[in-house]
């Protein structure tokens, strides 16, 4: 696959510098003519673009429970009284 | 002007994942601005001269008209504003299955030539008198592990395509599937536009091997010119 | 918020130091506070503002990947085949999903939600960080840069580390279930 200036392998590291808008011109055409022509690359774009997307539906709830704890925790130490340095 | 865009299922951008507005009543779909300067490529609606559709092969095909500042490049056409004109329905799932298959015959024809030239005309042999793409891979295969160098190659290519068209991955020959596997989806667009290009890069590789490395463009070309002859015909598309 | 200072490379009595010096920060800019973003974000923000200040001060090295180096490449790879390969080097090995296919109550599901959250917890700080201002907040990546000191390629590799390790665990999830 010689004419291909990306392999798979590299394309799987280029896909948030791609939806960043962090390619240059020539890089971005090459990143999008390899994803129209390459099943998995097109999964696996299709992937992270999702990861990215749904992330936005996570709440606070889904932060996590050890941290939220540690967090609550900290809060209440800090209040009972201000620590010695 | 009136040009072509594929489109990802539901009338999306594969890439842009915007949603089409589209035809409805008789009407074209409503026009798509694109903001600011059709800089790099980046901005602007894009769209494609029947000979960069093999490119950028999709699920669905439209007409669009675009206006506006329009720049034409190499890969694709890139216009300040476009709407969808109409649906080329005539290419659905039956012809981008059509069309994979015939690319993976001309494959075989690849194979055929590198194996004639290395002088096993038995292989080669065996190989043109398949008539089912899972025959046409066993004598591949079969013809890949008596060969070496450029016919090798070219018989694996031969039998690859018959594994990219089965939606498998390269050298995943025959085998059985566990049962259970869960097997990705591809879309027959998706198999269309691999196999379309797997097999021109494989028409280059035999022109390079046939004669120099400065044949690979000329036969990926000619290639290219084949499969757009084929689209043309079976989608009535527009010259140029 | 321990653990997020100790993920900035620090000892654990620097760190201690560091949290009490951000919640003091906290108290006194609560009136400061934008509601733009929840309010626990916006503390690790500080928190983070306030470790890397300490760590420069350390003289300890804030190890914010740069891109390149050492890390693990996003997929394993085993996935593709080898560079040696007559045809297909570099290319996948096997298929790759587009979870297109997954219903949307699936996606959104609490299964679902408890492997994200799951996998959010395994990450180094530095990447849950980007990753939750960016794709769980949705600020502007100037923003993230802004706040966080950091240049517009360390934060993309940044928050591309953070989505790869994201995906390989839904994806290890999706499978199990076929």
């Amino acid at each position: 696959m010689s004419d291909q200036p990306f392999s798979c392998q590299q394309v799987v590291e280029l896909v948030t510098d791609y939806l960043e808008d962090g390619l240059d011109p020539d890089q971005r055409l090459a990143f999008e003519q390899h994803v129209a022509v390459c099943p998995p690359c097109r999964g696996y774009f299709s992937q992270l673009r999702l990861i990215a997307r749904t992330a936005g539906t996570l709440s606070e709830e889904d932060v996590p429970e050890p941290l939220r704890e540690s967090l609550l925790d900290a809060f209440r130490d800090w209040t009972a009284g201000p620590r010695k340095s | 002007m009136k040009a072509y865009k594929f489109l990802a299922r539901g009338g999306t951008g594969r890439f842009s994942d915007f949603r089409w507005p589209l035809p409805a009543d008789g009407e074209s779909g409503d026009w798509v601005e694109s903001g600011g300067a059709l800089e790099d490529c980046r901005a602007g609606v894009h769209a494609c001269r029947p000979r960069q559709l093999l490119d950028w092969i999709d699920d669905e095909l439209w007409e669009i008209e675009l206006d506006g500042e329009i720049v034409e490049g190499n890969a694709m056409i890139v216009a300040q504003r476009g709407r969808l004109l109409a649906r080329i329905e005539a290419w659905d799932d039956r012809a981008a299955k059509d069309f994979a298959d015939a690319c993976a015959w001309r494959a075989r024809d690849f194979a055929f030539a590198g194996l004639r030239r290395l002088g096993l005309t038995e292989e080669a042999e065996r190989l043109v008198e398949t008539a089912e793409l899972a025959d046409m891979q066993t004598a591949a295969v079969a013809a890949f592990e008596r060969s070496d160098g450029g016919a090798a190659e070219l018989s694996g290519f031969a039998a690859d395509a018959v594994s990219l068209v089965q939606g498998r991955r390269p050298e995943m020959w025959g085998e059985a599937v566990h049962p259970g596997f869960h097997k990705p989806e591809q879309t027959p667009g998706a198999i269309a536009a691999n196999l379309a290009f797997v097999v021109a890069h494989t028409a280059g590789r035999e022109a390079a091997l046939a004669g120099t490395q400065a044949d690979y463009d000329r036969g990926v070309e000619a290639e290219r010119e084949r499969q757009l002859a084929w689209l043309t015909e079976r989608l009535d598309l527009r010259a140029g | 918020m321990l653990r997020v200072a100790r993920g900035y490379g620090l000892g654990a009595a620097t760190a201690e130091d560091v949290v009490q010096e951000a919640w003091l920060r906290v108290l006194r800019s609560l009136d400061r506070f934008e509601g733009r973003s929840s309010f626990r974000t916006w503390l690790f923000v500080i928190l983070g503002n306030c470790a890397r200040r300490r760590a420069t001060t350390e003289r300890r090295s804030v190890s914010l990947d740069s891109g390149g180096g050492t890390a693990e490449p996003a997929v394993a790879e085993s996935r593709f085949f080898p560079a040696d390969h007559p045809r297909w080097a570099g290319m996948w090995t096997t298929l790759v999903d587009s979870w297109d296919s997954i219903p949307e109550e699936r996606l959104l599901a609490e299964e679902t939600r408890k492997r994200f959250r799951a996998s959010l917890d395994a990450l180094p700080a530095r990447y849950t960080v980007v990753f939750v201002l960016r794709d769980v907040e949705g600020w502007p990546s100037e923003d993230v840069c802004a706040l966080l000191d950091l240049t517009p390629e360390n934060q993309r590799v940044l928050l591309h580390r953070a989505r790869v390790r994201i995906r390989s665990a839904l994806e290890e999830y999706f499978e199990e279930r076929g």
